[in-house]
């Protein structure tokens, strides 16, 4: 058995969200299509931003985004509004969609070179 | 308590989030770097958290095409639509020949129309394959520049007109017209009429 051996200090990773946004959070785990819309509006640029990063700002990165939208719509009844903010809980989907791509085109191109070799 | 159960709580007291945002003491930093030494679980997630953290500068946004919002939901409207037993159903491909009445089976159901007010673009997908997608869209004043390296955009205009830009060059179309915009050519859309442009959409695989 171990012991973590730091007094942890309160737990600051849920910053205040303001009461409009959690009422949105709700409608949108509700499965009300505006609630998400809205939630689009306000994060689609962050995870866009972070899918362009990975994929560079293409039509890829365009489905990448999409794609990660509707994973989203697809799992909202499984986001815990109290263990994690949203932008991280979506954040999520944008990373992994964006690997999946990269790591699907590295092995493409490494298939010429394997043959050539 | 076992190493699994002990990495799950490390990762959900939220210390990971101090630590990435510079709010721990040098003796928490250093407890933090152990654990992710030793726990891959904890490293991808500190790895991650710091992926999400650089992203919500504003600095690292980048504003999404208009046009991906409406096309969004409009999949997400017709994923529900056929999990809600609607039949699929497959209009046939555009070509320089296609008319209006090839289509009229779906221009003319009232499920198809425009059921709210237009803002900005609207899309309905009439049909879905793995290699072609018909949508019916509405544009109040236009589409931004794009270019497609693996799909043919095809347009048929169904009710209004307007001008679609090919690499600088204009095509004024008036319903009826047909247009099949060639890969690698950037274009846009000018609504060029006072009504919304009601056009069918298709995107086929190259």
């Amino acid at each position: 058995m171990c012991t973590i051996i730091i007094n942890l200090p309160t737990m600051h990773a849920a910053p205040s969200i303001s009461n409009r946004e959690k009422e949105t959070i709700t409608l949108f785990k509700n499965g009300k299509k505006k609630a998400f819309e809205e939630l689009y509006d306000v994060y689609a640029p962050l995870l866009y931003g972070g899918i362009c990063r990975i994929l560079g700002q293409t039509k890829t990165a365009e489905k990448v985004l999409q794609q990660s939208f509707i994973d989203i719509w697809q799992m909202k009844a499984s986001y815990e509004p109290d263990k994690e903010r949203i932008i991280l809980w979506m954040m999520r989907f944008a990373r992994k969609n964006s690997l999946l791509i990269k790591n699907q085109d590295n092995f493409q191109k490494d298939q010429p070179q394997t043959i050539a070799l | 308590m076992s190493t699994q159960v002990e990495v799950q709580e490390f990762i959900s007291s939220g210390i990971l989030e101090q630590y990435a945002m510079g709010q721990l003491s040098a003796q928490e930093q250093k407890v933090v770097e152990d654990m992710a030494g030793k726990h891959k679980a904890i490293s991808d997630e500190l790895d991650f958290i710091n992926f999400s953290l650089e992203q919500l500068a504003d600095e690292y946004a980048v504003e999404p095409d208009v046009a991906i919002k409406p096309f969004l939901m409009a999949t997400i409207d017709y994923m529900a639509r056929l999990e809600a037993g609607e039949a699929p159903t497959f209009p046939p491909e555009l070509h320089e020949g296609s008319k209006r009445e090839d289509y009229k089976e779906w221009l003319d159901n009232k499920e198809y129309e425009l059921k709210e007010p237009l803002q900005l673009m609207h899309a309905k997908i009439i049909g879905y394959t793995p290699k072609m997608t018909t949508a019916i869209v509405w544009l109040e004043k236009g589409a931004p520049p794009e270019t497609h390296t693996d799909e043919f955009e095809k347009f048929m205009i169904v009710e209004g007109t307007c001008n679609i830009m090919i690499d600088g060059e204009d095509n004024h179309l008036v319903p009826g017209d047909v247009l099949i915009i060639p890969l690698f050519k950037e274009h846009l859309v000018q609504v060029t009429s006072n009504i919304p442009c009601k056009i069918i959409l298709q995107r086929v695989a190259a």
